[in-house]
Parts: structure tokens; C-alpha cells; sequence
């Protein structure tokens, strides 16, 4: 057994793929998680920590919930045991937790609702509490391990801290492997957890992941896949919360679930040029175009000039470009990119894009 | 003689203002530009690259250097990956027009 790795052997380089398989299949497990084994492993962690376990295993739907819900408890626990040692006014950890309730309800009921009720109600108390809140959830949402989704990960990941020990029977002095094992078992066992000295929340796995494969060459690894449904979310947990995702570019549901409901006024309004792309994709670009009345000014081998004349302001202008590098499946990403209106030809706006003059645009590689 | 990849052009330049600052590499990777809806990234895993910024007046602006003796791969999940020669060139960042009043805003993905 070597205590000292330098160089892989042939035969353990054979082995990549199928533990890289191996692992993969328990980053994508769908379905109940293994409550019993995670909460084995995440006592282990503790132990091998030297942090006393809190008995306390709280489980919930999703990322979400766990986000808002795990900041909020540890909050509220802060608070209370302040108020117990006298160091807090009484009554302030209540007026706290109210906020931390405000909080998820007003991400899962919406501004609107939630300013009408919030406003009726709690006005007094919100505001005074809701900005310590807010700031914690912010501050510590992401102090979560993320289970089942860092199967890869970097040096810590399973995956990787498994292939020395499995695979090239690496000998670590001490208990090292014991705390690899019990890591790699919360890793096996379920998805984001969030550890507390008074408790650890859980959250389950998801109820479906739907990824398609990104480019037929590489099987595996970076860029292999991407999430992709055409007809719901591609990731969703037990509670409904999920990440809907058109060919790998997250965007709101209603894009993939109702794009006869995009409007041009809706794309236009979107900064972010990769989910503008695929509103427009959604809703045609014959619909988007046609919206807006647009008249095509001009046409080279950069790209197309389009024009829309608005009452009251300036005219839209906007350069639609093919991306450069072809889709595996032969299609081309088509961008509308809104530029100076005093462009006159494609190649002015796409030098215009990156500032540069349209006579010093001349590229030698792109992609 | 540019280079493009995506809403990312280098522009091969002779000297780099003094005062510019380094940028640290994220995950061993020199990462040029960030996607904020796909998670993919224009980066260079080279030893031999440095990325540095400045900022002028609100706006950040960016160089790198290729002290390799060979070109060096500039990678995007979905974009084709093209050999960056050895040289110093400004990273822009492609924009897009607000309106007459406001600043154009940089492109994201």
C-alpha cells in the first residue's frame, strides 16, 4: 500500500472514467435523500470536528428553504439565547423572528402581496427588524456544503478524495480516510446542508434534473452537459422551487412554460444579453421583430441593422449577430444587440459594441 | 489584428498604465469574463498569463499579458477554443447602447 503517490500507474488511469461515472450518478440522484445515512455522516463530521452534536436534523424541501430558513434560525437562536443571558431587551429576538418569517414569506408570496399585508400589519416591527435580517440571510446563506452537488468539487470533492483511497489504495496515517468517509457519505446522501452548533438543516434531493448532452465529443466533464427542459424546470425539488434553463442559460419560467406571453417590450427591458437571446428565440424573432414594427436599414457580413422609429424618444437601433461558433446540432445563436442609433451598417455597430472604429475592426481569429 | 471570442475582443497593445493591479486567478483559471446566467467563463488555465486592472473613471479596464513562449489556449464551454499569441493586449468587453443621457452598459451573458 504506497504512503506517497508521484505518478499514476497506467491501470489507475484506466479507472477515470468509471469513477468519474461513479460520482456523477450521485451528483444527479433524484428522488427521497438517505436520511438515515446522511445524518450517520453528518454526526461523524461533527465528531471528527470536535463540535458536540445538536441532535437536531431539520430537513426541508429545498435550496430555497434552506437559504432563508437556516440564517433565520441561527438568528433567532443568537437572539434568544441573548435575551436569556439578559443581554437583549426582552421581546427583541420575537419582533426578530417575525422578520425572518416576513422574509420567506415575502420571497415565496411576492412584493406585491406582501407590501399589502406587510404594510397593513407589521410596518412598525418589519421595518425595524427586517434590515438585520435581510443582512444575515445575505451574509450566511451560502455557508452551506453543498451535498450531492459538490460530488466533484476541487481537492475537497468526493470524487477526487475517493479515486486515492479506492482506487490507488493511498495510505494516509491517522483517521484521514474516516473523515473523508464521513464527508463523502453527506455527499452521498443528500443535497445542501447547512450545519449549526444548535442544529443542521437539511434540504432533500431534487425531484427531477433534466440536462442534455452539450457537445457529442465530450461525454464528460467541463461543458459536457447543460441543463435544458423545454417544458417545465430542469431542476425542481419536493416543494415546487426550481431553475428553469433553456439550452444551459437559466431564465424565468414563464419563458420556457408560456412563451406565447413574452412580449418585445419584456425582451427589450432585459439586460442580460444571453436570456434576451432566448426570449427572443421563445417568442420567434418574426414576432419580436414584427412587434416592434422594426425595418431592416442594412445588411454585411457582420450581421443585420434594424430599425424601430419610437414616438417621443430616439430611434431603437440594434445589430443582430450570429455567434460564430456553430451549435453541435448545426444551429447558429442568433443575438439583437442595441446599439449607437447613428450606426448606418453592421460593421459600424459591432465596432461601435467594442469601441473600436469600423476601420480598425478587422479580426483575425474569433470564435 | 483583433481577436474576438464572444462579447470578449483583444486588442494587441504595446505598454500597460502604470499603476494597473493584478487579478487574481479563480481556481488556478485567468478568467477574462464571467457568464452570470450559464456559469461559463472566457479563461486561460496557462501558467504563463496575467491578467491586471485599473479603473478610470468608474469604468474597469483590463490587459493581459502572454509571457509564454507559445500561443495559449482561451477556452469557452460554448465557444470554439482559439490560441491566444504571445503579447500584451487590452480585454474589452462588448457593450450595448442605454440612450442618450446614460453611459452604454457593458454586455452580459
Amino acid at each position: 500500500m504506497p504512503t506517497r503517490i508521484d505518478k499514476l500507474t497506467k491501470a489507475q488511469e484506466a479507472q477515470f472514467d468509471a469513477h468519474a461515472d461513479k460520482w456523477i450518478e450521485i451528483g444527479l440522484r433524484t428522488g427521497k435523500a438517505d436520511r438515515e445515512k446522511f445524518e450517520a455522516s453528518v454526526r461523524d463530521c461533527y465528531g471528527f470536528a470536535g463540535v458536540p452534536f445538536p441532535d437536531v436534523v431539520v430537513w426541508v424541501p429545498s435550496p430555497m428553504v434552506l437559504s432563508l430558513a437556516a440564517p433565520s434560525a441561527a438568528l433567532a437562536i443568537e437572539l434568544i439565547e441573548a435575551e436569556r443571558r439578559g443581554a437583549l431587551k426582552p421581546g427583541t429576538a420575537r419582533a426578530a423572528v417575525d422578520g425572518a418569517v416576513g422574509d420567506a414569506v415575502y420571497a415565496a408570496v411576492g412584493g406585491a402581496v406582501y407590501a399589502a399585508v406587510g404594510g397593513a400589519v407589521g410596518g412598525a416591527v418589519y421595518g425595524a427588524v427586517s434590515g438585520a435580517v435581510d443582512d444575515i440571510i445575505r451574509r450566511s446563506w451560502m455557508r452551506r456544503f453543498g451535498g450531492q452537488l459538490w460530488s466533484g468539487g476541487w481537492y475537497y470533492g468526493g470524487a477526487w478524495t475517493s479515486f486515492f483511497r479506492e482506487v490507488c489504495k493511498l495510505e494516509i496515517p491517522g483517521d484521514t480516510w474516516d473523515r473523508a468517509r464521513a464527508y463523502e457519505g453527506t455527499i452521498e446522501s443528500a443535497c445542501w446542508w447547512w450545519p449549526h452548533r444548535r442544529f443542521v438543516m437539511v434540504c432533500e434531493r431534487p425531484v427531477a434534473i433534466h440536462r442534455e448532452l452539450a457537445n457529442p465529443d465530450v461525454v464528460r466533464g467541463w461543458g459536457s452537459h447543460r441543463l435544458h427542459c423545454e417544458d417545465g424546470p430542469a431542476v425542481v425539488w419536493p416543494d415546487g422551487w426550481g431553475v428553469w434553463s433553456w439550452h444551459g442559460v437559466r431564465v424565468p419560467q414563464h419563458v420556457i412554460e408560456q412563451p406565447e406571453l413574452i412580449t418585445a417590450q419584456q425582451v427589450l427591458a432585459e439586460q442580460n444579453a444571453e436570456v434576451r437571446r432566448v426570449m427572443i428565440d421563445r417568442m420567434t424573432p418574426e414576432r419580436f421583430l414584427g412587434e416592434l414594427d422594426a425595418e431592416p436599414v442594412q445588411q454585411d457580413d457582420y450581421g443585420k441593422l434594424w430599425r424601430v422609429e419610437l414616438a417621443d424618444d430616439e430611434p431603437l437601433v440594434m445589430v443582430e449577430l450570429d455567434n460564430s461558433t456553430v451549435e453541435p446540432d448545426g444551429s447558429t445563436k442568433t443575438y439583437f444587440l442595441r446599439v449607437n442609433p447613428e450606426c448606418r451598417t453592421a460593421l459600424e455597430a459591432v465596432s461601435w459594441t467594442f469601441d473600436q472604429k469600423p476601420s480598425d475592426y478587422v479580426l483575425v481569429a474569433q470564435s | 489584428m483583433l481577436i474576438r471570442q464572444g462579447d470578449v475582443l483583444l486588442v494587441p497593445v504595446t505598454t500597460i498604465p502604470a499603476g494597473a493591479i493584478q487579478v487574481a486567478r479563480d481556481a488556478g483559471r485567468v478568467i477574462l469574463a464571467y457568464g452570470e446566467v450559464t456559469g461559463h467563463a472566457h479563461a486561460i488555465v496557462h501558467p504563463d498569463v496575467t491578467l491586471v486592472s485599473d479603473e478610470q473613471a468608474g469604468e474597469l479596464r483590463m490587459w493581459m499579458q502572454v509571457t509564454a513562449p507559445e500561443p495559449v489556449e482561451l477556452r469557452h464551454d460554448e465557444h470554439d477554443t482559439l490560441l491566444i499569441p504571445p503579447g500584451t493586449y487590452r480585454v474589452i468587453r462588448q457593450r450595448e447602447y442605454q440612450s442618450a443621457d446614460m453611459a452604454p452598459l457593458q454586455v452580459a451573458d
